[in-house]
């Protein structure tokens, strides 16, 4: 590695490392020796090391320094403890001495460097030096093998002593053995290769070190007889053995698994390909021909391994190598390189010629120009075989390893043996081959080409395969293969611009460049596009631009980021690219006969819309040609053909326009033609009809001149889809008949004729309103917000009839048939929408259409009366929480309503003469307002602290001069007033505040468009409210993240006006069940508490329990709202928001306040807990109930409490021990549970100090789950031990309590419903 | 492993890299890369598009991508083979007018996300003309010194095209800076 440090004087520069963590690195293992432990400093270690997994060059200076420190002491620890004993004494005391456990840490960090940067790398830092031979074998000797954490000292190990092993001198002049004893087979050279060995069948990383130091051994010039002869016949045996023993497993039929043979044939091969690369070529000749059949059959015989496979082709490619001399063949194709030292120093001479050819390569003895006979093995020829099989392999390593091996072979032999190769690899690409071998023989051809192997006359040949490559895609079933084809062919275009010159390719680059710029543009994958434009760009910059038309131009639009958009480059780059006529016809074909009928319908509708961009650069090729074509492919017996050709046809009439005169009759009869043939029948009928319903909605909207019988035949049509179950199909349908409806059916001055009412919107409403299939309510719901202004507001009482029967299908009480339906509702308020959209607001509203009598139509607006009911409709359809099996189906209906309240509220306000005039006003007002500086939290709390009303009226105020006819709801042209607006906010904030993701996403961005963007006057406290929402400055808001948004909605929770909105959706959030939500709500909510409680907000917290009680009122048993409510006054009171704060005010509140806070929270919430546990047989409220129940009886003081708290404290604990004669036994436990802890937390809710301990250790050995009554097996009933808990703790039972509440129905009643509520229970625990 | 991955080790094992050569127009790109390239220098036009060239140098293959001075350069940032691991910013040190346009063009090059990897060689070039500024002078009008360029390798050279001057010397500077580091792919 050159050193970085750069000694030019004349420059200016900075310097540093990529390795940052260096200097602590190098002082963890300089301390390593201290550390009593030093587990975490080696983990430390390697945690470092890892993150360099990536890029481990980095690395690369400062190895030689982290390997000395790492190397030194372990070889003098390594040199001590062979002090002490020899080698013999170190075999017999292998277990016992396994060295010093530091010795085990270095070496570990020494395998995980060599993990990191790779072995080869870092064998070659190790100390070499004759006298470290035999103590680093001793130790590996002594090395306990069953111990497999030390796996990483014996690899570290056998890579060093594959270092050693490369003494240069004779291996027995160091040996100490060789001397003392003659017996051979004990002498240095004999362990080290018996150990080796020994190692070869581990199933981990030793057995790779074992095969390194074997091969370093084993190749030393004086192992040549003996040692390398021995193991040579030992792999012979080995792999016969394998050979053998696949067969047997073959013939008992069984899959042969991974055993410790097949590790053991790993290893061997593994050595066999280290030998045969690093080994004396001509000395290993005598080995080839016996081993080449040996490992054929091995190779055959196959295996499941892939390890193994890419091993055996590695080995083919040495063997192969082998056989041949290295030589730079006088025939490989020289495109060169240049030197850059040369260039510079040869001035003058380069000067002086102009660029020329390059000269030849190297003088060589072989760089003759006729080519010396060079002799072939026909051994060779097995190998090519073999390695060109190793192409087709399903595993891209080995494929790969193949494609190295034949590049490394054909380069040393003669040109026609070469040619062969080529041959060989170029009969991969047949059709009858597999994915698999189309991208190894792609692989092949790129390495070939890379190493100047593959002679530009086979060129013309190549390329028309590589244009087939680049667009190989094969359909398996619903899926495809084949994108690793075309990114490898990519690589091989890639690879050809760098391989040859200019004038060689100059024939094959118009095919190349239009086959590049399709994958580019038009590939499924996005690594295929990028590989593709890579290519491309290589290709313009080697080739140069003159070769490749425009190249620049394309480039520079269809760059590696654009590309990555596959909508974008599928519809406007293609355009662009397009433009340049010579690759026009191009694009168009492919899309036509290609991409329209590709087996995904999303690159099939990708295709068409890129098709319709198409036209106007040229009309008459693709009305006169393309047009034709795809008419004749309507019907055609395959699926994806017919479906594109309909697609194509829909996108390219719409954007013709009325320009098709030609095939005009033609295109109106495709409808017709489909419907003959039964298409929306069977597998694909239902995007046949997505199709046919796009093609009328494009001609509609491409205004084909269609006669009246033709555009009714086309209503049919689309009728026919607007009832489909499937959404899709009715949303398409819709489309249709909105634009069908728009362009053709023309009206006269007053209205539509009966007939077309009739058909229309008569049919429609009908069906809304009596069908019992819901598919068609649903679609027909849709249908009707689609019609035009001309059909449904031709005069007022057409208008509100369709705006009646929609709200009234909008309702959550609207049933079609016998069920309710979400969708037909939801499609309902879409439908309003529309039709909001469509006819506008206010009666005067004018919108003319020029009639068939040649006078003009008029259309009316929605009156006032109508946008009141259709706001009061919304209203209600905010409140849509129903559910179905599905889910909160509601929410749909929710979402709907949400964009059609802001639908509403705009047409409205813009409506409305009062509001509108001074819209630029307000809106300059709406700025200055948010540039006022807000002071504290405190500040404005003190703001908002004065009269609800005052507050509205100054902020309304703030904004512009507050006029009567906004709060006059009788003012004329006057559709939106205060009341209105805060309802519409206030519902949005509680959407905004609710559980659902995509509901918040959506009610955040209205809100934000309504307050920032149209900026919509008479908002209240407007400047809370921005200021609440305010975002950060060009951010986009992600509403639907639940952690941002909370902590906003809470701020908001403080303006008066919205304060009981948000907290309703809010304790639904934090009462709920998703955890995200729940956790940023409460966590949002409990902050809140506390900043309250810092700025002395009493009263803001004091009204949040008033609010919840009032939402207990309000939704009274209804266990939707009343759990998470609960579970919200749980965790209040857990935080002690309510209760500490609230009976302390209530007090101090008592003498000036009466009648406001004459009802305290405590009282109040109990009574309301206690009505809802009546009766109640839901386990989740029952336990909500109980909660809170326990935070009062921890409130509980007896020690100093008046008369009132004592009568409320009664009331606490004997509603407790009502729970706990429950019927349920899992709640009577869940009680006396709770019940104990509370205990725990306050020994003042026992009357009696001395009783206390009684009390607990009653309800600690009870059995609550048990009978209610003594029973045989059971000596006490659970009744009897609650009473006798109730009298220590000195709760006063009524007598009627104390009885037999339970018994008195009788025992049989009693079982049949603990019967049934245990069903009730193993249903709440199967949730 | 994929098709990608195979690429990278490969370029790794060949010491393949992968050089911009940019700046202004008429800073001398072209001519450098001629230079290199051991081609004619007498006749040189504006470079209308990009050459590619490779060249071999203390062992390291150098990809050297010359983009005319007028370019859209985004699309050769990055591409799907290779990351761009080197700039060699050519500057005009005869030409004082335009070396505000220079550092602003440099400036926001730095910014590029894409290009944070890259070292950074500067040629201050045309030392051969007379009223030519020194490196210090550049690397001030420049801001090297500047926040900016306080986390990137960077060098400045002076050089002359013509001459040949200073050239050898940077490329050592840059092939031995990529070696350091070489082919951190993002």
């Amino acid at each position: 590695m050159a050193s970085v440090s750069s000694t030019v004087s004349s420059t200016v520069s900075s310097t540093s490392t990529f390795f940052i963590e260096r200097d602590e690195f190098l002082n963890l293992i300089d301390n390593l020796v201290e550390y009593e432990d030093n587990e975490p400093a080696v983990e430390r270690l390697k945690t470092i090391l890892d993150r360099y997994l990536e890029s481990p060059t980095l690395l690369d200076p400062h190895l030689e320094e982290i390997m000395s420190k790492l190397v030194a002491p372990s070889n003098n620890l390594i040199h001590e403890t062979y002090g002490e004993t020899t080698i013999e004494a170190a075999i017999e005391a292998k277990s016992a001495n396994e060295g010093p456990k530091i010795l085990h840490t270095y070496l570990t960090l020494i395998s995980h460097l060599a993990k990191v940067r790779g072995y080869k790398t870092i064998k070659k830092l190790f100390t070499h030096e004759a006298v470290d031979l035999e103590p680093t074998l001793s130790c590996l000797l002594s090395q306990d093998r069953s111990n497999h954490l030390l796996w990483s000292s014996r690899y570290s190990l056998l890579l060093w002593l594959s270092m050693l092993a490369l003494v240069p001198f004779d291996i027995s002049t160091i040996d100490s053995t060789s001397s003392s004893s003659s017996n051979t087979s004990s002498n240095l050279v004999s362990q080290i290769i018996s150990i080796s060995k020994s190692y070869l069948s581990d199933p981990g990383p030793i057995r790779l070190a074992a095969a390194v130091c074997l091969s370093s051994v084993l190749t030393r010039p004086d192992m040549e007889h003996g040692h390398l002869q021995s193991f040579m016949s030992y792999s012979q045996s080995i792999l016969k053995a394998r050979v053998g023993q696949n067969k047997d497993v073959e013939g008992k039929g069984q899959v042969s698994h991974l055993s410790d043979d097949t590790f053991l044939t790993m290893g061997v091969v593994h050595t066999l390909a280290h030998l045969f690369k690093y080994g004396d070529r001509e000395k290993f000749l005598i080995y080839v021909d016996s081993f080449l059949e040996q490992i054929i059959l091995v190779a055959e015989n196959g295996g499941s391994q892939t390890m193994l496979r890419k091993l055996l082709v590695k080995l083919f490619q040495r063997v192969g190598t082998t056989f041949m001399p290295v030589r730079i063949v006088p025939w490989r194709y020289q495109r060169g390189r240049r030197s850059l030292l040369n260039n510079m120093s040869n001035n003058a001479v380069v000067a002086s010629s102009s660029p020329s050819p390059l000269p030849p390569p190297p003088t060589s003895p072989s760089s003759v120009t006729s080519e010396p006979e060079i002799y072939v093995p026909p051994e060779l020829e097995d190998v090519v075989d073999q390695l060109l099989t190793g192409l087709r392999d399903r595993d891209t390593v080995v494929r790969w390893s193949a494609a190295k091996g034949l590049g490394r072979i054909t380069e040393r032999l003669p040109r026609e043996c070469a040619d062969d190769v080529v041959g060989g690899i170029l009969e991969l690409f047949s059709e009858e081959e597999t994915d698999s071998a189309w991208h190894g023989a792609n692989l092949a051809l790129a390495e070939l080409a890379r190493r100047g192997l593959l002679l530009p006359f086979r060129l013309p040949k190549i390329v028309p395969i590589i244009v087939k490559a680049i667009h190989y895609d094969v359909r398996r079933g619903q899926n495809s293969v084949g994108a690793h084809v075309r990114d490898a062919a990519c690589y091989v275009c890639w690879a050809f611009a760098r391989a040859y010159s200019p004038e060689v390719m100059k024939p094959f680059v118009a095919d190349l460049a239009e086959g590049m710029l399709l994958a580019a543009l038009f590939d499924r994958e996005i690594n295929c596009r990028r590989a593709a434009s890579a290519a491309f760009q290589e290709n313009v910059g080697r080739q140069g631009n003159e070769n490749f038309s425009h190249g620049i131009e394309i480039l520079t639009a269809a760059d590696y980021f654009t590309l990555g958009n596959r909508v974008k480059a599928f519809t406007e780059i293609s355009c662009f690219v397009a433009g340049f006529e010579k690759y026009r016809k191009g694009i168009i074909g492919h899309l036509t006969q290609v991409k329209l009928f590709h087996w995904d319908v999303e690159i099939r509708l990708l295709a068409s819309k890129g098709l319709g961009n198409l036209v106007e650069l040229d009309r008459d090729y693709m009305a006169d040609v393309v047009l034709k074509e795809l008419i004749g492919k309507v019907c055609d017996p395959d699926l994806l053909v017919r479906h594109g050709a309909v697609l194509g046809i829909a996108e390219i009439v719409k954007a013709q326009g009325s320009n098709v005169s030609a095939q005009h009759a033609a295109i109106t009869n495709v409808v017709v033609e489909v419907e003959k043939a039964r298409l929306y029948r069977g597998k694909g009928g239902e995007i046949m009809r997505s199709a046919i319903c796009r093609l009328i909605e494009c001609v509609s909207l491409a205004q084909l001149p269609l006669p009246v019988k033709t555009q009714v035949r086309l209503l049919d049509s689309v009728d026919d889809c607007i009832k489909h179950p499937l959404e899709e199909i009715s949303v398409s349908a819709v489309a249709g008949l909105r634009a069908l409806l728009k362009q053709y059916f023309p009206v006269a001055s007053t209205g539509p004729s009966s007939r077309l009412h009739s058909r229309v919107f008569e049919k429609y409403a009908k069906v809304v309103e009596e069908e019992d299939n819901a598919a068609a309510t649903r679609g027909f719901a849709l249908a009707l917000g689609c019609l035009p202004a001309k059909l449904i507001a031709f005069n007022p009482e057409a208008l509100e009839t369709a705006v009646n029967l929609l709200c009234k299908c909008a309702d959550i009480n609207f049933k079609v048939g016998e069920e309710p339906d979400a969708e037909t509702r939801r499609n309902c308020v879409k439908a309003l929408t529309e039709i909001v959209k469509a006819v506008g607001v206010g009666e005067n509203k004018i919108q003319t259409f020029s009639g068939t009598d040649k006078k003009d139509l008029v259309s009316v607006g929605l009156s006032k009366a109508l946008v009141e009911k259709i706001f009061a409709t919304l209203f209600l359809c905010m409140e849509d929480y129903s559910m179905d099996k599905r889910g909160d189906v509601g929410s749909w209906v929710r979402c709907a309503t949400l964009n059609a309240v802001e639908t509403l509220t705009l047409e409205a306000v813009n409506a409305s003469k009062s509001l509108r005039p001074d819209a630029a006003d307000n809106a300059a007002a709406g700025g200055e307002d948010e540039d006022e500086v807000l002071g504290t939290l405190a500040e404005r709390m003190q703001l908002l602290d004065e009269d609800i009303n005052n507050v509205v009226i100054a902020s309304v105020q703030s904004s512009s001069p507050m006029k009567d006819e906004w709060r006059n709801p009788k003012v004329p042209e006057q559709y939106f007033d205060v009341a209105t607006s805060i309802t519409v906010l206030g519902l949005i904030l509680k959407q905004l505040a609710e559980k659902l993701d995509n509901v918040r996403d959506l009610a955040g961005n209205i809100l934000h468009r309504l307050l920032n963007v149209d900026k919509i006057p008479l908002v209240a406290d407007r400047v809370f409210l921005t200021e609440a929402l305010r975002t950060k400055e060009g951010e986009t808001m992600n509403w639907a993240s639940p952690s941002t948004t909370f902590t906003m909605i809470i701020k908001a929770m403080n303006i008066d006006v919205y304060h009981e909105a948000i907290v309703e959706g809010l304790a639904v959030s934090v009462g709920g069940l998703t955890e995200s939500v729940v956790k940023s709500s409460a966590a949002a909510l409990i902050d809140w508490v506390k900043t309250m409680k810092k700025l002395k907000g009493w009263r803001h917290l004091a009204r949040l329990g008033r609010t919840l009680i009032g939402l207990m009122r309000k939704f009274e048993k209804n266990e939707r709202i009343v759990v998470p409510v609960l579970k919200t006054v749980h965790l209040l009171l857990q935080n002690e928001a309510l209760r500490s704060e609230d009976r302390r005010t209530a007090k101090e509140n008592k003498a000036e306040d009466v009648e406001e806070e004459k009802d305290s929270f405590g009282p109040t919430m109990l009574k309301l807990i206690k009505a809802e546990a009546h009766g109640s047989k839901s386990y989740k409220k029952i336990v909500a109930i109980v909660d809170v129940g326990m935070d009062f009886v921890s409130e509980i003081e007896w020690g100093g409490a008046d008369d009132e708290d004592k009568a409320y404290f009664d009331e606490i604990l004997s509603f407790i021990f009502a729970l706990l004669g429950h019927p349920f036994p899992k709640v009577r436990k869940y009680v006396a549970e709770q019940l104990y802890v509370a205990l725990l937390e306050n020994e003042g809710a026992v009357k009696d100090d001395s009783k206390y301990d009684d009390a607990c250790s009653v309800i600690l050995e009870s059995a609550w789950d048990g009978e209610v009554e003594a029973t045989e097996e059971q000596e006490v009933g659970v009744r009897v031990r609650r009473n006798e808990l109730a009298d220590l703790m000195g709760v006063e039972l009524s007598e009627k309590a104390r009885a037999k509440r339970v018994a008195k129905k009788g025992k049989e009643k009693v079982k049949k419903d603990e019967l049934a509520s245990y069903m009730s229970l193993v249903k709440e625990a199967g949730r | 492993m994929g098709l990608l991955s195979i690429i990278r080790k490969v370029k790794a094992k060949e010491k393949e890299c992968r050089l911009l050569i940019l700046g202004l127009d008429n800073a001398g790109k072209t001519t450098i890369l001629k230079k290199f390239n051991g081609e004619d220098i007498n006749t040189i036009s504006p470079t209308l598009g990009f050459n590619i060239k490779t060249l071999s140098h203390r062992g390291y293959l150098l990809n050297c991508w010359d983009v005319g001075g007028q370019q859209t350069i985004r699309s050769y940032w990055r591409n799907y083979f290779e990351a761009t691991d080197g700039l060699i910013w050519v500057v005009d040190s005869a030409d004082r007018v335009r070396i505000e346009d220079c550092k602003r063009e440099l400036d926001n090059l730095m910014s590029q996300e894409k290009l944070a990897g890259a070292s950074l060689m500067i040629f201050a070039n045309k030392q051969d003309l007379a009223g030519a500024m020194s490196t210090d002078e550049i690397g001030e009008a420049l801001g090297l010194n500047g926040e900016k360029f306080k986390t990137r390798h960077w060098s400045i050279v002076a050089c002359s095209a013509v001459e040949g001057g200073g050239l050898l010397e940077g490329m050592d500077w840059m092939t031995d800076d990529i070696s350091s580091r070489i082919f951190m792919l993002s």
